[in-house]
């Protein structure tokens, strides 16, 4: 977490569920335009040290349970 | 601090009066209880939802905000506009914030990218002690 928010710049928070689906984790990155991810995405997909990071994710996470989605906000 | 969510499937013939129904009960409850409410509409990963979000406390404290909503009687008849505008019953879930890094949200952002991922079993501790030093 604090690997990708110092190579991308962006809010990232770190949540466990506490209730609805057990065991679940989550990361939540906050920006203001959709630019500003897409610039964080290809900043991550060109890091070897975040490849390596990542790489290390498959002892502790259920394979193929990783989902991500983009929300826009409506209000305000 | 947590991270309150309910998130319902939009019928999507009324998806207007969905989107409408969904603003208007979010400053209803925002002017009405300490909440304040945010509303979401997936772009990509599930489209035809919406999120409604709020930081509470705790989930106690949640608990007694929805109390009270139970038991205020415009709130109860602004809910009861919502038939037929969603396909399916709420799914509430609430997350404890155990970490942030990166520059602090001045307010809610515009468009937030939420990744989640399963523990696995006999691994949640290794789990967390991996984010915190990654």
């Amino acid at each position: 977490m604090n690997y990708v928010a110092e190579l991308t710049g962006t809010s990232i928070a770190f949540v466990r569920s506490v209730y609805g689906e057990v065991g679940t984790v989550g990361w939540v990155t906050s920006v203001d335009t959709m630019e500003e991810l897409d610039v964080a995405d290809a900043a991550l997909a060109a890091d070897p040290g975040y490849l390596e990071r990542l790489g290390q994710t498959g002892e502790f996470f259920i394979a193929g349970s990783s989902h991500r989605i983009l929300s826009r906000r409506l209000d305000g | 601090m947590y991270l309150f969510t309910r998130t319902s499937t939009v019928e999507m013939a009324r998806a207007l009066e969905a989107v409408e129904f969904a603003t208007d009960i979010a400053a209803y409850v925002t002017k009405s209880t300490d909440l304040e409410l945010h509303v979401w509409t997936a772009a990509y990963g599930n489209p035809g939802t919406l999120t409604w979000s709020s930081l509470v406390e705790s989930p106690a404290a949640m608990m007694k905000t929805s109390e009270r909503l139970l038991a205020d009687p415009e709130y109860l008849s602004r809910i009861g506009e919502a038939a037929g505008l969603f396909t399916s019953a709420p799914d509430d879930n609430i997350t404890q914030i155990v970490g942030a890094a990166g520059p602090p949200n001045a307010g809610a952002s515009n468009f937030v990218a939420v990744l989640t991922a399963g523990c696995a079993v006999g691994r949640f501790a290794e789990a967390m002690a991996w984010v915190s030093t990654s």
